[in-house]
């Protein structure tokens, strides 16, 4: 079961270097974190069905939550738009 | 004797058979730790946790304060408030299991010029670049001049579902003390991994450690951790010390939290220390006469507890092992 993602910035733009974590989940999940590519994508594993929350994080940007549902045998394809934050790092 | 799950692997040349496994001749002495002189703690009494600008651990009591009411739609946000953590959203409004980081955010940032001092720069910030290039982050920490513990999932990728990513990780950046741009002690890139038949043959959680060797000695200039074998009743009373990059925090920061033992097992111990994803490979450490030494290897978030890779015996065995063969 995998959960993929594109990540863009407000303005449209690919995200390099976003980084990917589990906020919540239905089972424990590994505490590493997926860092997005050049084409702002991500792939990560997700252990069992059920709803988890993930967090993505980019300097200069908030974090945006999403929940994704995962069934068995599936895989979730997620469009995440960041918002620019001007109180945060600056990329 | 350690289980042949505990036998050690690598991505280099093999450890010469009897390097990793020594007999079971009962509680060891803790390691000496490396530099002392920086750093204070604070030790109400036979247990510590870092002197920080007014940090105290929460009581558990207090965990479950500040939940978000039920019934809020937080179905896809993006919300800059969320970096504080003011509430518990999945667990209030979502039925989830607790989330990794529970109730109120604990964790406090540790800042430059701070992260240049002892224990906080034997901390590493890793940049991970699994087998298919994708990138990771964790954390990981010196117990010796030129090797550091973290997770066995860092240095060993199992279960990805991603052709290509699972095994050996292609490399890793280690950067001591750092603080998002500020790298007080540069970095390092090392090649060179261990972990155990347990997970990488078997991806068992219990496990999940191993280590990384770097080739220069950069951790005579950070000083590194000590680590013990302890008994249950001593660890059922320990104050829990992690710190580490977390990757929902602004990169390449360091952040801190502290709380008594939740409960402990064979291989594993549970706490409610707040974490999130990118501080895999975080020591769990307690602070004794000064001193801080490992107790476990963070790998777990999520469920009910956080959880870690005990340094039992087998697994204790395994770091002396790894450090005596690389001893510079």
């Amino acid at each position: 079961m995998l959960v993929r993602g594109v990540v863009h910035s407000a303005d449209g733009e690919l995200v390099d270097g976003a980084v990917v974590v589990f906020l919540a989940a239905p089972v424990d999940v590994p505490d590493i974190a997926a860092v997005t590519g050049d084409d702002g994508s991500f792939v990560v594993a997700v252990p069992a069905p059920g709803r988890y929350r993930l967090g993505i994080r980019a300097d200069g940007h908030g974090l945006y939550a999403v929940d994704v549902d995962v069934d068995p045998g599936t895989e979730v394809d997620i469009r995440a738009t960041l918002e620019r934050d001007d109180a945060a790092p600056p990329a | 004797m350690a289980g042949k799950l505990d036998k050690s692997v690598t991505n280099g040349k093999p450890v010469e058979s009897g390097d990793e496994v020594a007999p079971d001749t009962g509680p060891a002495a803790p390691e000496a730790v490396g530099t002392e002189t920086e750093g204070g703690a604070i030790e109400p009494g036979s247990e510590a946790i870092e002197d920080v600008d007014g940090y105290r651990p929460p009581t558990l009591a207090g965990a479950g304060e500040g939940f978000r009411p039920e019934g809020a739609d937080l179905a896809e946000v993006s919300d800059p408030s969320l970096d504080d953590y003011q509430f518990d959203i999945g667990n209030a409004s979502f039925g989830f299991g607790p989330e990794t980081v529970h109730g109120m955010d604990d964790r406090v940032q540790i800042t430059s010029p701070r992260t240049g001092n002892y224990p906080w720069r034997a901390h590493c910030s890793l940049l991970i670049k699994a087998a298919d290039n994708s990138n990771w982050i964790g954390t990981g920490w010196f117990i010796s001049p030129n090797v550091l513990i973290t997770a066995g999932h860092v240095v060993y990728i199992n279960g990805s579902g991603v052709q290509g990513r699972d095994g050996w990780v292609n490399q890793i950046r280690v950067i001591p003390g750092r603080d998002g741009a500020d790298k007080p002690y540069g970095e390092a890139v090392s090649t060179k991994f261990y972990s155990v038949r347990g997970w990488t043959e078997q991806a068992n959680p219990e496990y999940d450690y191993g280590a990384i060797v770097l080739d220069a000695p950069l951790g005579n200039r950070t000083g590194w951790f000590g680590f013990g074998v302890y008994g249950d009743s001593d660890l059922e009373n320990v104050t829990a010390n992690i710190s580490g990059y977390p990757g929902d925090k602004p990169s390449g920061t360091q952040w801190y939290a502290a709380r008594r033992v939740d409960s402990v097992g064979p291989r594993k111990v549970f706490y409610d220390i707040d974490t999130a994803g990118g501080q895999s490979g975080s020591a769990v450490y307690r602070i004794k006469r000064g001193a801080r030494y490992g107790i476990a290897v963070h790998a777990y978030g999520g469920a009910v507890v956080n959880s870690g890779t005990r340094i039992n015996r087998a697994v204790y065995d395994n770091m002396k092992a790894w450090k005596k063969k690389h001893k510079l």
